[in-house]
């Protein structure tokens, strides 16, 4: 593991400055509704706010870094329905480097794994189990959107909610096997002392029996890929504009 | 009582960590959130096994030593510390060493670390 480059795939820009010191080569941010609220949020998602169901955002202040870290912008969709999902997903495409869908409820998780434009399925979990089924991982596996693991759910709570919520990841990493869906494990920091090490995050991992090899292609392969394909000269997969 | 012979003893593993909190944080109080948090996660049996010890605290630096088998849990242990008496911290395992002096002179060579015979 040494000498490997590892992504936070889910921060908030507060902890961006700590994930450097701690080892990370990027991350991608989002800013919470909260905040974005309090610090005037920009003119892009002004359009995409008016339109629907409020949405997490980006673009605000993002620490001046090095060349050797870089931090891209994602927003995160919060929908009510599906079809108002598709209208944000389609505006908030041309916008950011990422686009998260926040899940929730089967109807969500299945409408946002058929998008091909969705790059992450956040938060999949429902009340009852871990939100994805062999349906969902079929269309995810065949849209190219993977499926996050946020690892605070792991540091924060405690007791019963602890419990199911790494029986939750236990299902959600067999399916994810199986139909060989992408994975994408985050710390979700909101704050600096949110932040792990990368190793630690490994660790985590290895507690809902996730090996070490597949929690680092997790961190590293997974990322590049989905910045790969959202750069501006990718066509698919073989087929690249040089210009 | 008489030591073990060294082919019985257990083979340790020492930890260097850093705490970053919002204040200063007092030693029993971070031993108390080590305990608490490893007999949360790994339950009283896993946590008797990986032996977590406290050796050395100063100034956002330790040393933490656990038995050679059971490191990753130990991670995972130091990584669910969210707080510490009400204030937020996060602790960042920097490496893991074989001897106490290996796990200083490595990972925190900077700090006046004091080891508790």
């Amino acid at each position: 593991m040494k000498g490997k480059t590892f992504f936070d795939f889910h921060v908030s820009s507060d902890a961006v400055s700590t994930l450097k010191q701690c080892g990370y080569s990027g991350c991608v941010v989002f800013e919470d509704t909260n905040k974005s609220d309090r610090a005037g949020i920009t003119s892009t998602s002004e359009s995409l706010d008016t339109m629907d169901a409020p949405c997490i955002t980006s673009c605000t202040s993002v620490p001046d870094l090095d060349l050797d870290f870089s931090v891209s912008t994602g927003i995160e969709i919060h929908a009510k329905n599906e079809s108002a999902l598709i209208k944000l997903v389609d505006n908030a495409r041309k916008r950011v480097d990422v686009v998260a869908v926040y899940g929730g409820s089967e109807s969500l998780n299945r409408a946002a794994c058929k998008d091909s434009n969705v790059d992450v399925l956040v938060h999949p979990e429902t009340e009852k189990d871990g939100g994805i089924n062999h349906v969902i991982a079929k269309e995810a596996r065949e849209h190219g959107v993977a499926i996050e693991f946020d690892l605070s759910r792991l540091i924060v709570l405690r007791g019963p909610s602890r419990m199911k919520a790494i029986s939750d990841f236990r299902v959600n990493l067999m399916l994810a096997r199986k139909y060989d869906v992408d994975i994408v494990l985050v710390s979700n920091a909101k704050t600096p002392y949110d932040v792990r090490m990368p190793r630690e995050l490994v660790a985590l991992a290895g507690l809902f029996g996730m090996h070490p090899d597949e929690a680092c292609r997790a961190m590293y392969d997974v990322p590049l890929r989905i910045f790969k394909e959202q750069s501006s000269g990718y066509i698919s997969d073989g087929v690249e504009i040089i210009e | 009582m008489k030591i073990l012979p060294p082919t019985l003893r257990p083979n340790w593993r020492y930890l260097a960590i850093r705490l970053v909190s919002e204040s200063h944080i007092r030693r029993s109080a971070f031993i108390d959130s080590v305990n608490n948090s490893a007999t949360s996660l790994l339950g009283d049996v896993t946590a008797s096994m990986c032996n977590i010890s406290l050796l050395g605290f100063d100034d956002g630096m330790a040393i933490v030593r656990c038995e050679r088998e059971w490191t990753e849990e130990t991670r995972c242990v130091l990584a669910t510390i969210h707080s510490i008496k009400g204030q937020r911290v996060g602790i960042h395992v920097l490496g893991i060493a074989g001897t106490v002096k290996s796990a200083i002179e490595r990972y925190i060579p900077q700090s006046d670390l004091v080891i508790d015979k």
